[in-house]
């Protein structure tokens, strides 16, 4: 990835949220916000991950007791597109390494949902999982194209 | 996210959707939205509102499409602004639910 510096990261606008999918509302206000210049095609690839990961970690993420309550979004404006850092301290998922779901043939054997990890793979520009003690970092990158 | 209904000639209904068809706005309409596609034959879902759409909202069209197949009917879906037409269109979703940019086009399909 073009790699933005965690030096980078730890200057740029983050949001914490709760474990809450009401709090996602909060977040596409905030992203949206901090986007406003970037192109449509950009903001609306932005729209959709923040949506698509987040959502899985309120919903799949499970935690220990103790473990921090939160999800911190950072989101960094540079001269390439955006990058996105997202962090919990929940269960490890690297969403990079999910299966794709296959697409159904038609609607009667159209399995609702399961399709998040696959359009989150595919409206990021790049997209890196670590696992760095008992933390999920997931940084996606957008270029303006 | 707003859901406003149009009964067209024919026995059409044209469901307008409005807003961010995200997680919120799924919740929102997945009630009125499965209770007219449960009933309805003929249904023409108008995206052109439509800013955003993610998996939460795919899940409601597919669900909805799946309702009125299920007792016979056709449901297509008109005018996606680009970007939701690329969500859709990535998830495979026009292979199962027609998409369509012309309203008339869109009414004759379903009455087809």
């Amino acid at each position: 990835m073009t790699d933005p510096t965690s030096d980078a990261f730890a200057a740029a606008p983050a949001i914490r949220l709760r474990r809450d999918l009401g709090e996602l509302v909060r977040l596409a206000d905030w992203a949206g916000a901090l986007a406003r210049r970037q192109p449509q095609r950009l903001a609306f690839a932005l729209d959709l991950c923040l949506e698509e990961a987040v959502s899985n970690i309120v919903k799949y993420g499970v935690r220990a007791a103790g473990d921090p309550p939160e999800i911190v979004v950072t989101l960094l404006e540079h001269d390439e597109g955006v990058a996105l850092r997202i962090e919990d301290e929940g269960e490890a998922f690297d969403p990079t390494r999910a299966a794709a779901p296959t697409l159904p043939a038609t609607i009667e054997d159209a399995a609702v949902g399961g399709l998040g990890v696959f359009l989150m793979r595919k409206f990021a520009t790049q997209i890196r999982y670590e696992r760095i003690g008992r933390r999920n970092r997931l940084t996606l990158g957008f270029a303006p194209r | 996210m707003d859901l406003s209904t149009e009964e067209l000639d024919g026995g059409v209904t044209s469901i307008v959707l409005v807003g961010r068809l995200d997680i919120a706005g799924a919740g929102a309409i997945d009630l009125r939205f499965s209770a007219l596609t449960g009933s309805r034959k003929a249904v023409v879902v108008d995206l052109a509102q439509v800013s955003f759409l993610a998996s939460m909202g795919i899940r409601t069209l597919v669900t909805g499409a799946k309702a009125v197949r299920g007792h016979g009917g056709k449901m297509v879906l008109l005018s996606p602004e680009e970007n939701v037409e690329k969500a859709l269109k990535t998830a495979g979703i026009d292979a199962l639910i027609p998409i369509h940019h012309d309203r008339a086009a869109a009414i004759a399909a379903v009455m087809g």
